[in-house]
């Protein structure tokens, strides 16, 4: 079976953090690009072809890292989703059935396991991964409409939350096993949802359940999400090679320190976090909470950070206080900087994944700090509202 | 339970396991023995009350039959399936439905001859009609199952075909119903024949040998190559070659259908999900399903209905799980039927033992019907004249073979050790059980009761909701919960049983201390625990005097600081609820709190074990069945 993974498209949301010409597939999570991801749990399932739909290059060549010469890259000629599909269809055409995949998922090879393992099984005319429904996202992913023997009644592909309230729903999970002639059906209706209610149709379409690690990247708080999520399921510590860690620094397991990477004095590491390769972490700073420290990042001295993602290549000076905050790439950041991290009641931005304090639905606190786009500069003491955005390629 | 009212339920075709292989000598890994030892503990999980073997000897001219009621291991010990003799042999793991557990009635099931054998998964409908045909030409039978009927009926036209495919075909074509088999015989030493309706079987592909099997994962060990048979397919296989016959369309090109697995056997996952106890969260729609069927074809209802009209006590007992829902039970009697009923543990009968005698019934409930304090109880209200009622999950076990009027429920094999699809099971029975008792009393009229009945049959439409509703709120509050040392779960009337339910399945596979409570008690002591972020948890029925009074207790938890959660029916409101987290159900009836409340909590227990690390199908300290007093 081949599959076909989509990374094509433009950054939408995560305009901050993605120069132009680049995909939001390169953004690092966990010493990885985002491609890694889906194209890994993919080698490691089927030793097939992977056709790659792109729209900039530079995720091919990431993508070739993972996946042993096997990737056929495609140009995405045509805008949208259906556009992606349609641009790989005669790579496609000696297979009866394709896996498609959406290229900026975070997911366990076991669910692209679970889904070959149910399609085999069962020999349905089509399998579609579901995963538990959350209500406000019902509209972002689309729904299945499931019966009783898990088979699929139908797909809504924007439903309200009233309609979703009195199904049998679950949220679609991004993991398709196809016919390859359900190519003329997303040709001839435009639209996948469409697509997929005409092959419903004309045979057994199956849902595939899926409970595990699962985390679309579209905004930039996905990252941290994701970030989050695989770091709680690290389990012991590693320290690559040529990582030096100062005699006196504190470490509470599990951490993963990457290649290069310098732990200067007195610093205090709480697990689980990651600090990537040859990146630097300053004397007496305090590293907490699942914080992603990607590569060639430098933290200065005296700085804390809880519970951030910070891309490749970007300084921190001094004395930082750094909270649930994304910070993009190549970026500047002076002493003594504040990132606000409370956000007031009545501020929930779009798809935050509530990070849980408590689970009061009435007095939730949502905690957000800044988002710092790509070669920013920021003077010293600065101090940033909770949920700020600093544009790319801005001095502030 | 007959087979005529049998084909009015939908039988589960993941029920029941055949592995079967035939070899060139000194080809497989294994012995073909221990191969189909290790493909029936593989397959153990879709039924293990027998299991059993038949292997064409080396000789060629007989075919050694190894079968037994028990688990795979007991068998090993008792009969040693991994050591038989044999090239070609076949295999089965059995699920009761129909006819119990017994060294006779397990599979593969023999002819007079001795020259055929065969193993079966699934339900022949018109076997009775077969069976006595045969008996008048002379068969004979020492089983009461379907399966054993299929393999005379092939001896029968292979007097007449002389040829094995032929006599096979022939008999393929005569039965209705679904069906797996597989079929070995002394006249074709090397092939084992196979066809498949309605019921899963995999062909795999080694060098030098086939191999047969109800899914892929007992393949997976020894070949990648694969080939699903589908509906309405016939055949058979030899060490080297695969024969394939389409019974409309002719014989299929197996080249064509040959697929490659891509992945290990390590990866292979249980039915699709992390673990025994999700998937069977998610089957108690489809489980509840079967019960209700199984209980409309059922007249034993009626009688166990009339059996407690007419007794003068009522007692019902049972030990964990099972205890909660029979406290349902004798909550719903008590409002409908206006009858008493005595509720107790099993393990404390003797305390009311003495007070029993021939006027009253006693209802046991237990889903393995092994547990041995519920057995102690029935036998000692037996002894006083008690009539006995069983409710269980496993046909012919002791309890049921011990009482008066067994009722199953048919939730299929719990692999799970915290009990989840048999105690929604078990509360769909019940419910029935109370509504048909009460009608005989008198206390409902007709009307009402086939309101209820009808809102029974709508309970898994209305489970599978709850569930699909609730998983990700769950997982969710899993974080914060898997983080906490005790917590409450509290309600009122029908409500309470659920919500000792709820503590009791936090406990069992999270470990985390959990009490169940009728809430108005709390303040009378509990509530002195309670300080701020303590969860407290509440499972609020449909019913508005229930909503009012718990509210009250809802704010005595607030005061105190709690982090007060929900189950609650989705048209009353949570807004002056003063609720923290909430989780939303199909509103319906309130006699179906149970089937609509508990999942949400089962569910809740599953993802805080999973968050803390643990596996929630062994749980520590505790065993499936509990067989010590």
């Amino acid at each position: 079976m081949k599959a076909l993974v989509l990374a094509g498209g433009e950054p939408k949301n995560l305009k901050t953090l993605v120069p132009p010409g680049r995909s939001k597939h390169t953004l690092r999570i966990l010493g990885k690009p985002v491609i890694a991801y889906p194209i890994e749990a993919l080698s490691k399932t089927l030793k097939r072809d992977i056709v790659l739909v792109y729209s900039n290059f530079d995720v091919v060549e990431e993508a070739k890292q993972y996946a042993k010469d096997r990737i056929i890259p495609v140009e995405q000629e045509k805008p949208g989703i259906e556009g992606a599909i349609l641009s790989a269809e005669q790579y496609l055409r000696d297979t009866e059935h394709f896996l498609l995949m959406y290229g900026d998922l975070i997911i366990d090879q076991k669910a692209i396991l679970t889904l070959l393992e149910k399609f085999y099984e069962e020999e349905p005319l089509a399998a579609i991964l579901t995963i538990p429904l959350e209500e406000r996202f019902a509209s972002t992913y689309g729904v299945a409409v499931v019966n009783i023997e898990g088979c699929i009644e139908h797909v809504l592909e924007k439903p309200k939350i009233e309609e979703v309230r009195k199904l049998t729903a679950y949220t679609l999970g991004g993991v398709y096993i196809l016919p390859t002639w359900a190519y003329d059906l997303i040709e001839k209706y435009r639209s996948l949802s469409n697509a997929l209610n005409e092959l419903i149709k004309k045979g057994k379409v199956v849902s595939v359940h899926w409970s595990g690690l699962w985390i679309d990247i579209g905004y930039p708080s996905d990252l941290i999400a994701a970030s989050t999520q695989l770091l709680q399921k690290l389990d012991k510590t590693v320290i690559e090679d040529k990582a030096v860690i100062e005699n006196n620094v504190v470490i509470k397991p599990p951490v993963y320190i990457d290649e290069g990477a310098y732990i200067d004095h007195y610093a205090v590491l709480k697990g689980p976090l990651y600090v990537g390769k040859n990146s630097f972490i300053g004397a007496h700073s305090f590293v907490r909470d699942c914080s992603d420290i990607e590569q060639n990042v430098r933290i200065g001295a005296y700085s804390e950070v809880k519970h951030s993602i910070i891309q490749p290549y970007t300084l921190i000076d001094s004395f930082a206080y750094i909270a649930d905050s994304i910070i993009g790439e190549n970026t500047s950041i002076g002493s003594h900087i504040v990132t606000l991290n409370v956000l007031p009641q009545d501020e929930i931005p779009p798809r935050l994944r509530e990070y849980l304090v408590t689970p009061s639905e009435k007095r939730k606190e949502w905690k957000l700090g800044a988002i710092i786009g790509y070669n920013v500069k920021i003077s010293a003491g600065r101090v940033l509202n909770p949920g700020q955005i600093i544009p790319p390629n801005t001095v502030y | 339970m007959g087979i005529s009212e049998c084909h009015k339920y939908l039988w589960d075709p993941e029920l029941c396991g055949i592995i079967g292989i035939t070899a060139l000598p000194g080809t497989t890994p294994y012995s073909p023995a221990e191969i189909v030892y290790r493909g029936l503990l593989r397959l153990e999980y879709r039924g293990y009350d027998s299991a059993g073997i038949a292997s064409i000897d080396n000789t060629r001219r007989k075919i050694i039959v190894l079968k037994g009621a028990g688990r795979i291991e007991y068998l090993e010990k008792k009969l040693g399936f991994s050591k038989v003799s044999g090239n070609t042999i076949i295999g089965h793991t059995r699920w009761a439905t129909h006819g119990k557990p017994s060294d006779n009635n397990a599979h593969p099931h023999t002819d007079c001859s001795g020259a055929f054998a065969i193993v079966h998964n699934g339900i022949i409908q018109n076997y009775m009609e077969i069976k006595q045909m045969l008996i008048e030409k002379g068969h004979k039978f020492s089983s009461e199952t379907d399966t054993e009927v299929v393999v005379h009926l092939i001896e029968e036209y292979y007097k007449k075909y002389r040829d094995v495919y032929q006599a096979f075909k022939k008999t393929i074509l005569t039965l209705k119903g679904s069906y797996a088999i597989a079929l070995v015989s002394l006249y074709e030493p090397e092939k084992i024949f196979f066809a498949r309706k309605d019921s899963p079987l995999v062909i795999g592909i080694g060098k030098g040998f086939n191999l047969l099997a109800s899914d892929i994962p007992a393949l997976l060990e020894y070949t990648r190559e694969i080939l699903i048979v589908h509906d309405n397919e016939i055949g058979y296989i030899t060490p080297l070659t695969i024969h394939l016959e389409n019974l409309e369309k002719g014989v299929v090109d197996v080249k064509k259908r040959i697929r490659t697995i891509e992945w290990g056997i390590e990866d292979a996952s249980k039915g699709g999900y992390p673990h025994f106890m999700l998937k069977e969260i998610h089957e108690q729609p489809r489980a509840i399903r079967d019960t209700l069927y199984g209980i409309q074809s059922d007249h034993m209802m009626q009688k166990a209905a009339s059996l407690l009209a007419n007794a003068d006590k009522i007692y019902i007992t049972a030990a964990g799980t099972s205890y909660y829902a029979s406290l349902y039970y004798s909550i719903l009697t008590s409002i409908m039927a206006k009858r008493t009923v005595f509720h107790f543990i099993a393990s404390e009968y003797m305390v009311f033992a003495e007070t029993v005698d021939k006027d009253d019934v006693l209802i046991v409930v237990s889903q393995s019907g092994e547990t041995i304090d519920s057995l102690m109880a029935l036998r000692a209200f037996k002894k006083n004249g008690a009539k006995i009622i069983a409710v269980s999950n496993v046909i012919g076990s002791a309890i049921p073979r011990e009482s008066d009027i067994v009722l199953y429920t048919r939730a299929g094999p719990e692999i799970g050790v915290a009990a989840t699809k048999t105690f929604t099971t078990q509360t769909t029975l019940l419910a029935w059980l109370a509504v048909t008792h009460a009608l005989n009393e008198g206390t409902l009229r007709e009307s009402e009761g086939k309101e209820l009945y009808k809102w029974l049959l709508n309970t898994p439409d209305l489970v599978s909701k709850t569930i699909a509703w609730n998983e990700h709120k769950t997982k969710e509050l899993a974080k914060w919960l898997s983080k906490k040392g005790n917590t409450y779960y509290l309600s009122r009337g029908i409500g309470l049983p659920v919500a000792l339910e709820g503590a009791l399945k936090l406990k069992e596979i999270a470990y985390i201390h959990a009490e169940g409570y009728p809430a108005g008690e709390s303040k009378h002591g509990p509530i002195a625990l309670v300080e701020k972020d303590y969860p407290v948890i509440f499972v609020i029925p449909r019913d508005q005097r229930l909503v009012k009074l718990i509210h009250g207790n809802i704010q005595e938890m607030k005061a105190r600081g709690a982090t007060t959660i929900a189950v609650l029916p989705d048209d009353i409101s949570a807004e002056e609820l003063d609720l923290d987290y909430v989780f939303r159900v199909p509103s319906s009836h309130w006699i179906l709190t149970p089937m609509t409340h508990t999942p949400p909590l089962q569910l809740l227990a599953y993802y805080t074990a999973v968050e803390r690390g643990y596996d929630p199908d062994k749980p520590r300290n505790l065993a499936k069945t509990v067989t010590v007093e």
